[in-house]
């Protein structure tokens, strides 16, 4: 569980977060979405008590995690795949990661294997991909099969069938009951990654559902009626927003094609025309964010 | 779960082996200086006649330069000073140092690792290099019977002082490392202020005099270096090893305060 409250953090005049206050659960990928500066890494690291909140709290797991004397078997983390030692093999950067946390070294050898770097952990971490660094963070992140693990932008550099892997690991971790939490400034990596979102602009948030939802508020559907006044007062009566349009049809959001069409003939009104408009998920997060598509 | 600080040192000892650059380092800077002292006892020796009668009944204040020439105090300082900022340069520069605090949000534990980590090895290399040299340039001299004893007076002080320079420096060039964080930027730092300012710094003012022992390296040479001639504004070698005592604090008391309160 991963709780932050009236979260906020300014660096100089600019404001990075901004009275953020969001749950992610466990049991669930929860997709932390944002355009490029909006605040997603500020987020991460103040949970991960690498900088201080300047007011409110973040908590993972009911604690500041400043306070724990070790990390791993609490949370795991990929920031930045480059946050690394080039000049250390995979097996001996991961062993002295461990060793911090009391973990031994066949847990090591294990990850290694699991992550696909087993025939390549004895080499220099500076000729490593970015793919392949990112499996080695991801190995690092479960090092101690932590409740929480959180990824900045974990499908950055990662060629298809990693993007694949990446998802089902996710998935697994979720349904082991842990909390993921994996943050991405591009909302179409997210349509098979997250069952939940927390999107964020500009430091505030904008939202925080799940994604079906996220996707269904932010669609419409065009109705065509000889008698839109009526059928207008119905739908806003059931908790529709309605727009009515320069050619006279009405422009509904806030509930389904179905919804509308069982509402029209319980009030007897004519359709002439019922048409739902599915936002693409990119466009409904463009929307959200306030950027231009 | 306990945490366990030995894990945490066995970890910045991992950490500390598993750089080639490292190991490299510590040869190649020892060999040099050994060589270096060998190769200026070894002139002393073949001209042992041309010293003045008095210089040849009391070799001592040569002995003792020719045990750690000055160059070769310069050559430790740079392998060292490089090494010490390393251990953290190489975290800050690469970004590990955040992989790094959140498998230990604990900062002051890993600080603390990191400094016995580098005490110690440091120590060992000082012990290494200091004494090394001290017994192989007597031996060296004792072809002409000018070679001093570990015992003699004085000794155990001056050969002390070189021992703990290595300590000294690694500590100072990781505070360097942690105030600065970038590679180029640390080493030039370091450089200017720790080993240049020193050379460059005059006996014949009083500021400049003041200032300059101030400086560890001329600490060192008042301690570990026999003093040749008058100097206007002489000082006590009780003094060189106060200023050793206030940078080495200075430098542990920077570290962890810096660490602890930065954003990473």
């Amino acid at each position: 569980m991963i709780e932050v409250r009236k979260l906020s953090k300014r660096y100089g005049d600019a404001v990075a977060v901004d009275d953020l206050t969001f749950t992610v659960r466990p049991g669930r990928v929860t997709g932390f979405l944002g355009p490029n500066g909006a605040g997603k890494t500020t987020t991460l690291r103040i949970l991960l008590g690498l900088c201080e909140p300047g007011s409110g709290t973040a908590t993972i797991g009911g604690r500041r995690y400043r306070e724990l004397p070790r990390g791993l078997r609490h949370a795991g983390a990929l920031l930045d795949a480059r946050d690394v030692h080039g000049g250390r093999s995979a097996l001996d950067h991961l062993t002295a990661l461990a060793r911090t946390n009391g973990i031994g070294a066949t847990r090591v050898r294990d990850l290694l294997d699991e992550v696909g770097l087993g025939d390549v952990a004895k080499r220099r971490v500076q000729g490593f991909s970015l793919g392949m660094r990112q499996r080695l963070g991801i190995a690092g992140a479960l090092l101690g099969d932590p409740p929480v693990l959180l990824f900045d932008e974990p499908l950055n550099g990662l060629d298809p069938e990693g993007v694949k892997w990446v998802r089902g690991l996710f998935h697994r971790m979720a349904a082991e009951g842990r909390t993921v939490f994996v943050s991405s400034h591009l909302m179409s990596e997210m349509e098979h990654t997250a069952t939940d979102l927390i999107v964020i602009g500009r430091g505030r948030l904008i939202a925080a559902e799940t994604l079906e939802r996220f996707r269904g508020t932010r669609s419409s559907v065009t109705v065509r009626t000889p008698d839109p006044g009526t059928l207008a007062e119905v739908l806003i009566g059931a908790g529709g927003t309605v727009r009515r349009r320069d050619d006279g049809e009405l422009s509904v959001s806030g509930m389904s094609a179905e919804e509308i069409g069982d509402l029209a003939f319980a009030s007897s009104v004519p359709l002439h025309r019922l048409s739902p408009l599915t936002a693409s998920l990119e466009d409904a997060f463009m929307r959200a964010t306030g950027e231009n598509p | 779960m306990t945490a366990h600080f030995r894990d945490l040192l066995v970890a910045e000892w991992m950490k500390w082996w598993s750089l080639r650059s490292t190991t490299w380092t510590l040869l190649l800077s020892a060999l040099t200086i050994l060589t270096v002292n060998c190769w200026s006892a070894y002139n002393d020796l073949t001209n042992f006649e041309r010293f003045s009668a008095d210089a040849r009944a009391d070799f001592t204040r040569y002995a003792m330069s020719d045990a750690f020439t000055p160059s070769s105090c310069l050559a430790l300082m740079l392998a060292i000073g490089a090494l010490g900022a390393g251990v953290v340069v190489g975290e800050y520069s690469t970004g590990l140092i955040r992989t790094t605090f959140v498998a230990v949000p604990s900062r002051a534990a890993v600080i603390a690792a990191k400094l016995l980590v580098l005490l110690a090895v440091t120590t060992g290399y000082g012990l290494i290099v200091g004494v090394g040299s001290f017994l192989a340039t007597q031996t060296i001299l004792d072809g002409k019977g000018a070679g001093l004893e570990l015992s003699d007076p004085g000794v155990p002080e001056q050969v002390l002082a070189t021992v703990l320079l290595a300590p000294l420096t690694a500590l100072v060039a990781m505070a360097f490392g942690i105030l600065v964080r970038h590679s180029i930027g640390t080493l030039t730092a370091f450089v200017l202020a720790f080993m240049l300012l020193p050379l460059a710094l005059g006996e014949d003012l009083y500021a400049t005099a003041l200032l300059s022992h101030a400086t560890p390296y001329r600490a060192w040479l008042r301690i570990a270096d026999i003093q040749f001639g008058d100097q206007p504004y002489p000082w006590t070698p009780a003094g060189g090893w106060t200023v050793y005592a206030v940078w080495a604090a200075v430098s542990i008391a920077l570290a962890v305060t810096v660490v602890r309160r930065r954003d990473h």
